[in-house]
């Protein structure tokens, strides 16, 4: 394995970088990871990809991860030795794709895959019905890992890339007949149990308990905030420490994650809710998420892991909610691997992630880890 | 920890509950049911077999690479007659690396569950209680694709009558222009031939040519009427008319038939109906003149009689109730209930006896449904019938009485008229016409002669033939109104001259540039009302 980090805005070095690396491959495949805050040109960075004949996949992301470092700027190229064969689905923000026969039309059914890099525009509408076809397709018997891409400023552009280019409301997924091991973990904690969602539209929680969401999440909130008001104004301050955790039936928790409140007092989610989720109000404490993140890595590296990859799709919102301990997690994957292994990655817009034993989930607000 | 249980379990059912049987749409139905049941439940598979294919799933979460085990499955629906683990639960089996579980569906099959880690007690305890809900929505969805099967084959079924009614209106309008074309020749030459020297043996049998004709002409009729009331394309033509003017005579007529046969045919019209009102006169007259040619027909001593009364009055309207009773042979009481469907007559022999299509009552009675209204019938075997119908008639001001009528010949002397007209009969008899009437004209045998001959000169009017060889009327039409534009000559009335009558060929036929329409057989009185309407309106 073979990379190329770099935290300077360079677009030209970027370009260097990534001939070389493409040259010197035989082999294997490309992993690219862009910070958003790079703001280059999407036209430029197209003709750059489309020229790659390596297979490539990679996204622009709000930071990108090398080492225990996470940075806002820059790039970070891995050159792999993992064969892939890149897909790109678009439509991503279109009610009338059937993902279903998309994917099934895209991918050969006689081609073997056990395991999935699936990297989607994390602002699009329908991330969780294509991730729902994806799972209605291939199961639990296929690995997956991945995240969104995009920007913080929650404004859509083309954010996702592969061999044929940059798209926006796309998803690229790397298929690969190997099977790679992933964990996934979160460490928020419950404070408020017991209610249903029921009314929703996609990713727009509308009531729960059948009254308004924002009021009902106001009251809930209320004591934990020492007297501090919760408005539409400050509500992501306040919200990103309360996420809310969709109840699954062994106890843990798909967390979803309220970024916004709009006029009417309802929640904008990342990520898709249906009406009937059982939900409760989480809360999180950085030295159990920092510990969550810990216990995924040393179940990861519990089998002898001859990989030399670490492959991390953390969470923005974990980096923005611990601030200067977001390396504190790095460090604690970092401590379960050993020198021999890199660890790469970004900090995503939602997670993808199952590790084959059980649904196949969009997560916000948590730790995936695999090994390449 | 009972309490714990309970929540759980009321959550979970509440949870997946709310996503069975969303859909009457199996396909949509099932996905969203499997798709929760397994996120909820945290499964890596599930499907539904019904008993018969125990091959193919009816729907199945992944689609790819998944394959139960027919042995268990097979297992699994032996269980569904025997004494049962749990109420729904079939089998349980434990596999290398995850748990296959297979729960009854009552009428549809079973469901199967793949998991990584086996169900506890509650978890189990809710998807028995669920089966029921699925297995309903599965059967609702079934019943659901039945009627709209049922449906589809039924428009299918439709749209095949449809056709089929199109098929035989064209038949029939086809049939009817082989049957007008020849017919119009011999209506058109007894015209003629009465109008010469006869002796009273050429006469009578002129008479009798006649008869027949009228009678030939009257099946054609009552078949093209009846074709266009069953295929809903027939249209009432309402003006203004006076009861008395245009039912009084139509009556009359019967008059010496019934005298033939000694029979007497009394009217009787309210003198109060001296009203205009709005209806189709020859619709109307059409149904009278049949029930009254119908009684005599069917009464051999005795009496006929018409009874036209006011029935109720008011600013705007009349009700009106109209009578035709005979002595006759009468209904029988196992035909009456028949009397008024398509070629039926009470009985075999009466139509053998007294003739005719038995279209004549059918048409009638549509008519007087078409005029609002419904058409009755008592009867007596060997007393006779009586026929009833009442009709609610808005009050006009009739614009030009007896106009129908009386009608004089304007002078066309020296007018010229072109004639496209492939038929040699046909062309003989314009030909006859119009010499009585000192017209020039010039004949063309087809549209291409005719628009050789439009070009060449101008004409006052052109008879135009729809069919015919070469080039057909409404293509030659065509070319002569090009020709009219690239040109400084105005407007010549072109009038189409067609043995077609269906309904909707005159509308047809002047949507395409016709100024008029005359239909075969060709009367006189038609043409020349034609030649003056439009000779008139040319100038």
């Amino acid at each position: 394995m073979k990379t190329s980090f770099n935290e300077q805005n360079d677009f030209l070095s970027f370009k260097q970088d990534l001939a070389k690396l493409a040259d010197s491959s035989e082999s294997g495949c490309l992993m690219v990871f862009i910070c958003d805050d790079n703001d280059w040109d999407p036209d430029q960075m197209s003709a750059v990809f489309t020229s790659i004949e390596v297979p490539l996949i990679g996204g622009i992301f709000p930071q990108i991860v090398f080492g225990v470092k996470h940075s806002s700027t820059g790039y970070l190229i891995v050159q792999s030795d993992l064969e892939i064969q890149p897909v790109v689905i678009k439509g991503l923000d279109d009610d009338s794709v059937n993902f279903e026969s998309l994917v099934d039309e895209a991918i050969d059914p006689e081609l073997q895959v056990a395991s999935m890099m699936v990297l989607v525009d994390g602002l699009s509408t329908r991330i969780s019905s294509f991730v729902d076809s994806l799972f209605a397709l291939f199961g639990a018997d296929v690995r997956y890992i991945g995240g969104g891409a995009g920007s913080l400023s929650f404004e859509q552009s083309p954010c996702v890339f592969s061999n044929e280019g940059l798209f926006q409301g796309a998803a690229v997924i790397g298929l690969t007949s190997s099977s790679l091991p992933v964990e996934v973990g979160h460490g928020w904690e419950p404070i408020d149990k017991g209610h249903f969602v029921t009314r929703v539209e996609k990713n727009v929680v509308k009531e729960i308990d059948y009254k308004n969401a924002f009021e009902v999440y106001q009251a809930i909130l209320a004591p934990y905030l020492n007297g501090k008001s919760f408005a539409p104004e400050n509500f992501f301050e306040i919200a990103q420490s309360f996420p809310l955790g969709i109840k699954k039936i062994d106890g843990d928790y798909v967390v979803r994650d309220p970024i916004s409140v709009n006029e009417e007092g309802h929640l904008i989610c990342v990520g898709e809710m249906q009406e009937g989720d059982h939900i409760d109000i989480l809360q999180g404490k950085a030295d159990k998420l920092i510990s969550s993140s810990s216990s995924i890595a040393e179940k990861l590296f519990r089998a002898p892991q001859p990989s030399a990859g670490v492959f991390v799709m953390d969470c923005i919102s974990r980096a923005l909610f611990l601030e200067d301990q977001f390396e504190a997690e790095l460090s604690a994957i970092a401590d379960q691997a050993n020198q021999e292994h890199c660890i790469f990655g970004a900090l995503v817009l939602g997670e993808i992630a199952n590790s084959g034993s059980g649904y196949l989930e969009f997560y916000n607000k948590t730790t995936v880890i695999s090994l390449l | 920890m009972n309490m714990i249980r309970l929540e759980k379990q009321t959550s979970l059912l509440y949870e997946i509950a709310m996503s069975i049987g969303n859909s009457t749409n199996l396909d949509i139905s099932m996905k969203e049911s499997l798709t929760t049941l397994l996120r909820k439940l945290d499964g890596i598979g599930i499907g539904v077999f019904d008993e018969i294919n125990t091959d193919t799933p009816i729907a199945q979460i992944p689609k790819r690479g998944q394959k139960i085990s027919n042995e268990f499955l097979l297992q699994a629906l032996q269980n569904k007659d025997r004494s049962q683990l749990r109420e729904h639960l079939l089998l349980e089996q434990k596999m290398t690396d995850e748990y296959l579980y297979f729960f009854n569906l009552p009428k549809t099959g079973v469901l199967f569950f793949r998991r990584r880690r086996s169900f506890d007690d509650v978890t189990l305890k809710v998807l028995d209680r669920l089966c029921d809900k699925l297995d309903q929505s599965i059967q609702a969805c079934f019943a659901t694709e039945k009627l709209y099967k049922k449906e589809r084959d039924l428009q299918n079924s439709l749209f095949e009558l449809k056709k089929a009614q199109e098929v035989k209106d064209k038949f029939l309008a086809t049939v009817a222009h082989e049957l007008r074309t020849p017919l119009n020749g011999v209506v058109g030459f007894i015209e003629q031939l009465a109008d010469t020297d006869l002796d009273e043996t050429q006469k009578h049998y002129l008479e009798v040519i006649n008869h027949s004709s009228d009678s030939l002409m009257g099946i054609i009729n009552d078949t093209l009427d009846f074709s266009k009331i069953d295929s809903g394309k027939l249209e009432l033509d309402l003006h203004s008319m006076n009861l008395r003017e245009v039912l009084e005579p139509a009556i009359e007529i019967f008059k010496c038939k019934a005298s033939e046969k000694d029979i007497l045919l009394i009217t009787e019209i309210d003198d109060r109906l001296h009203q205009g009102v709005l209806c189709d006169s020859l619709r109307l007259k059409q149904v009278v003149s049949n029930l009254v040619s119908n009684a005599i027909k069917f009464t051999e001593t005795g009496k006929v009689e018409v009874a036209i009364k006011l029935v109720e009055e008011s600013d705007s309207e009349l009700r009106v109730s109209f009578e035709v009773s005979d002595t006759g042979i009468g209904i029988p009481s196992s035909s009456i209930d028949n009397i008024f469907d398509p070629f039926s007559q009470a009985e075999r022999a009466t139509a053998r006896r007294f003739g005719g299509t038995g279209l004549g009552l059918a048409i009638s009675y549509q008519l007087v449904q078409k005029l609002g209204s419904e058409l009755t019938v008592q009867s007596a075997l060997n007393e006779g019938s009586v026929f009833r119908f009442e009709i609610q008639l808005a009050k006009t001001k009739i614009s030009s009485p007896n106009g129908e009528n009386h009608f004089e010949v304007a002078d066309f002397s020296g007018k010229s008229i072109l004639v496209a007209e492939d038929n040699l009969v046909n062309q003989m008899l314009v030909k006859a016409i119009l010499k009585s009437i000192q017209v020039d004209f010039t004949i063309a045998d087809n549209g291409a002669e005719a628009c050789v001959e439009f070009e060449k000169s101008e004409f006052d009017l052109v008879l135009m033939d729809i069919n015919m060889p070469v080039m057909d009327g409404l293509e030659a039409l065509a070319k002569m109104r090009e020709f009219e534009a690239h040109s400084t000559r105005s407007k010549t009335p072109i009038v189409a001259l067609t043995a077609n009558a269906l309904v909707g060929d005159r509308e047809r036929y002047i949507a395409n540039g016709m100024d008029d329409c005359l239909s075969k057989p060709l009367k006189k009185l038609e043409l020349f009302r034609i030649l003056e309407q439009q000779i008139k309106l040319a100038k």
